[in-house]
């Protein structure tokens, strides 16, 4: 069986092919990416709301230096040509003691005047706003050399030229820098974070999934005692390896019936047939046909026969597939068809016989001669065991929801301990083995009881009482007609046998 | 009588002419569907012995057809399928009988010419006769030379299969089947006591006895 196909039982390499078609890991690396797109988004909003931020509160400090500056200027600058002009007399004698950055450009793009290096532009720039480096700075003899970094904005001016006006930079372009840091190494560890935690997660469920797969094996060779672990995490994998479990249980203990049924088949079907056998070989010895020898062969063949058949019966009934012979009816029909049969019967033992029913109706839904056999094969079982002189009873109740229905009887019953198992097939108790019977009675009395949804009890009263529940039919509105329909022939039949009754005493 | 037997399998097939044959009847074979179709069609027979599975029509198939064409001669179904679906299923599509694989030579007779005098004695008698015993079928009444015989109904309905069947054997699953409306074979002996209380009735005190006790298949009314 498991040459033809690869030997899953092996451990696999994690990043063999196998392991790029398991659907876990495509779910958990397609998962992974998402989880790792949404992190990045949330990191760049929140890095680019910072800057965005941090910059407008820049430019409103260069705002209001301009401002302030300008407001220590004459109220009208000159309006056309000459304002780079103006403005250059007006820097180039406090320029070399100026904080701000600025650079004067004039309208053919020459610069006039600078503190800074315009051309150089610093590394950072942001929308409209770009920095400048200084270089030769000549307010700060001490730091001379340094460079320092401004960030400084572009104001137009009306003659064509350009003031480029600034503040120093330096500490904010740190935070800045600090920021891009910051957003390379989030992402690279929230990335690295949700790989990981994805390989965990999926190998975790690809080592589940092995121990599935390695566990199916096991069961599919005949090893039925295996079983899932259980972490006791409560977790789904523990969900699926208790369903697992609970399954496994149940293919255990149907397998366990199959092992009792094949055996009881190989006693209780062989040792008919074996007889059988038997006795064709001492008809072949006998000289002269014996016609009571056949006979007897013919009725051990029936015998084996009417097992067989209900062996097959119990079977389809247990495949459910009876239930399209369903009717309403009234559970007296039953009981009443059943009294014709057996009411003389038990009369030829000195059994009484009781039928108690005293509500109005018992309206079920079912079948009807599923219910006749299985109460049929309940009053046998009753008779074969009731002492001459005894007593057997039906009784029906009608309860909220439902129908019971009793028999009892004034047999031996059956001790606690074997009450379990006398519904299984060929089950016969130990000392009953020699009476007649194929040991089925009762398995299909409660296979039938099964398609009915309907349960069945066994309790001890002076006998065997057997109850069986089943639930009351509620669209019970044409069971009275069809009981009108019948309700002559069914009392005639009562009378007939009450009065055969007290003809046998 | 004419027999039509269609049966697929030749062991069964021998058994089925050489029993019948034995029982003193006449018998025409069919291997398969369509063949049996057009022996029924071609030939005249008196009853039909009609296998479930065929090979080609299967045996439903062919009593549809032989129903639609209009040909009411009984038939007799025989089945490895017992289960009442089965039965049930054979009946509605014309089938007067059911029989389930594996049955005794005895039940097919005795069913064969239950069909066959149904077929060509309708029960539109009003009284039934043999020997002595006079049934009559409105007034629900026995008597037996003189003497009226009390009945209940179920009694009533057992004797009377039996007199129709006169002459002929009536199996323990033909009286299930008929008089109690049984499809199920309830183990206890129901049958037996019964028939050993109508027998009181109607065979004791006199001399000749009319029911017979077959054994090992059933019970014949006939008389004397």
């Amino acid at each position: 069986m498991s040459s033809g196909r690869p030997d899953r039982s092996r451990n696999t390499p994690l990043l063999s092919s196998r392991f790029w078609h398991s659907s876990t890991v495509r779910m958990t690396v397609v998962s992974w990416l998402l989880l790792w797109l949404l992190n990045t988004a949330v990191v760049l909003v929140l890095y680019n709301f910072t800057l965005n931020t941090l910059v407008k509160d820049l430019t409103g400090t260069i705002q209001q230096r301009i401002e302030k500056r300008l407001s220590t200027w004459p109220k009208q600058l000159p309006q056309h040509a000459g304002v780079t002009q103006w403005l250059y007399r007006q820097f180039a004698v406090e320029i070399a003691d100026m904080q701000d950055c600025v650079a004067l450009v004039d309208r053919e793009g020459e610069l006039q005047l600078s503190n800074i290096d315009i051309a150089k532009r610093a590394e950072f720039s942001f929308r409209d706003f770009r920095t400048a480096t200084y270089t030769g700075h000549r307010w700060r003899a001490e730091n001379e050399g340094d460079t320092v970094t401004c960030l400084v904005t572009d104001h137009p001016l009306t003659d064509g030229g350009h003031l480029f006006f600034g503040v120093p930079f330096d500490g904010y372009l740190a935070t800045i820098r600090r920021l891009n840091d910051l957003r390379f190494w989030g992402l690279l560890a929230t990335g690295t974070f949700s790989l990981l935690a994805a390989a965990f997660i999926s190998g975790r469920a690809l080592r589940g999934m092995r121990m599935l797969s390695h566990l199916c094996d096991r069961v599919a060779a005949g090893d039925l005692k295996q079983r899932m672990q259980i972490h006791g995490r409560d977790d789904d994998f523990d969900h699926v390896a208790a369903a697992i479990n609970h399954m496994l249980d149940q293919i255990e203990q149907l397998m366990e019936g199959v092992r009792e049924v094949s055996d009881a088949i190989a006693h209780d079907l062989k040792t008919p047939l074996a007889r059988l056998r038997g006795q064709l070989e001492l008809l072949l010895n006998i000289p002269e046909r014996s016609d009571e020898a056949i006979e007897s062969v013919i009725a051990e063949s029936d015998q084996v026969l009417s097992a067989f058949n209900a062996l097959l019966r119990i079977a389809q009934l247990e495949q459910g597939t009876r239930r399209q012979a369903f009717v309403h009816f009234d559970f007296r029909a039953v009981t009443d068809h059943a009294r014709d049969m057996f009411e003389i019967v038990f009369a030829e033992k000195n059994i009484q016989f009781s039928i108690r029913a005293d509500d109005d109706s018992y309206p079920v839904y079912g079948d009807r001669e599923l219910w006749l056999q299985a109460l049929s094969n309940l009053l046998d079982n009753a008779y074969k065991y009731t002492p001459e002189g005894g007593y057997i009873g039906i009784r029906l109740e009608r309860g909220e929801n439902v129908i019971v229905i009793e028999v009892r009887d004034s047999g031996p019953g059956i001790p606690i301990g074997e009450r379990k198992n006398v519904f299984k097939r060929f089950y016969r108790l130990d000392k009953h083995r020699g009476t007649k019977g194929t040991g089925l009675g009762l398995s299909l009395v409660a296979a039938v009881c099964k398609v009915h949804r309907a349960t069945i009890a066994l309790d001890h009263g002076h006998g065997l009482v057997v109850r069986i529940t089943m639930p009351l039919d509620m669209n019970a509105d044409d069971v009275n007609d069809i009981d009108a329909d019948n309700g002559t022939g069914d009392t005639g039949k009562i009378g007939y046998v009450q009065a055969a009754i007290n003809e046998v005493r | 009588m004419n027999i039509l037997i269609v049966e697929d399998d030749p062991e069964m097939r021998d058994f089925l002419v050489q029993g019948l044959t034995q029982a003193g009847h006449k018998v025409i074979t069919a291997a398969d569907g369509a063949s049996g179709l057009d022996l029924a069609l071609r030939e005249s027979f008196d009853v039909m012995v009609l296998d479930r599975m065929l090979p080609g029509l299967n045996g439903i198939e062919v009593l549809t057809s032989l129903r639609n064409r209009n040909i009411q001669r009984p038939v007799l179904m025989l089945s490895a399928l017992g289960d009442v679906d089965h039965r049930v299923t054979g009946l509605k599509h014309g089938a007067d009988d059911y029989l389930a694989k594996p049955f005794s030579l005895v039940e097919l007779c005795a069913r064969l010419d239950a069909l066959h005098r149904r077929d060509v004695q309708p029960n539109e008698a009003t009284t039934l006769q043999v020997a002595d015993l006079k049934l009559d079928l409105l007034a629900h009444s026995a008597q037996r030379g003189e003497q009226v015989i009390e009945l209940w109904p179920l009694e009533f309905r057992l004797l009377e299969y039996l007199v129709r069947n006169a002459g002929r054997v009536v199996t323990r699953n033909m009286l299930l089947e008929n008089v109690w409306n049984l499809h199920f074979d309830p183990q206890t002996n129901v049958v037996e006591v019964h028939m050993s209380r109508l027998r009181g009735k109607i065979d004791k005190g006199f001399e000749a006895r009319l029911i017979h006790t077959v054994r090992g298949s059933g019970y014949v009314l006939r008389a004397p």
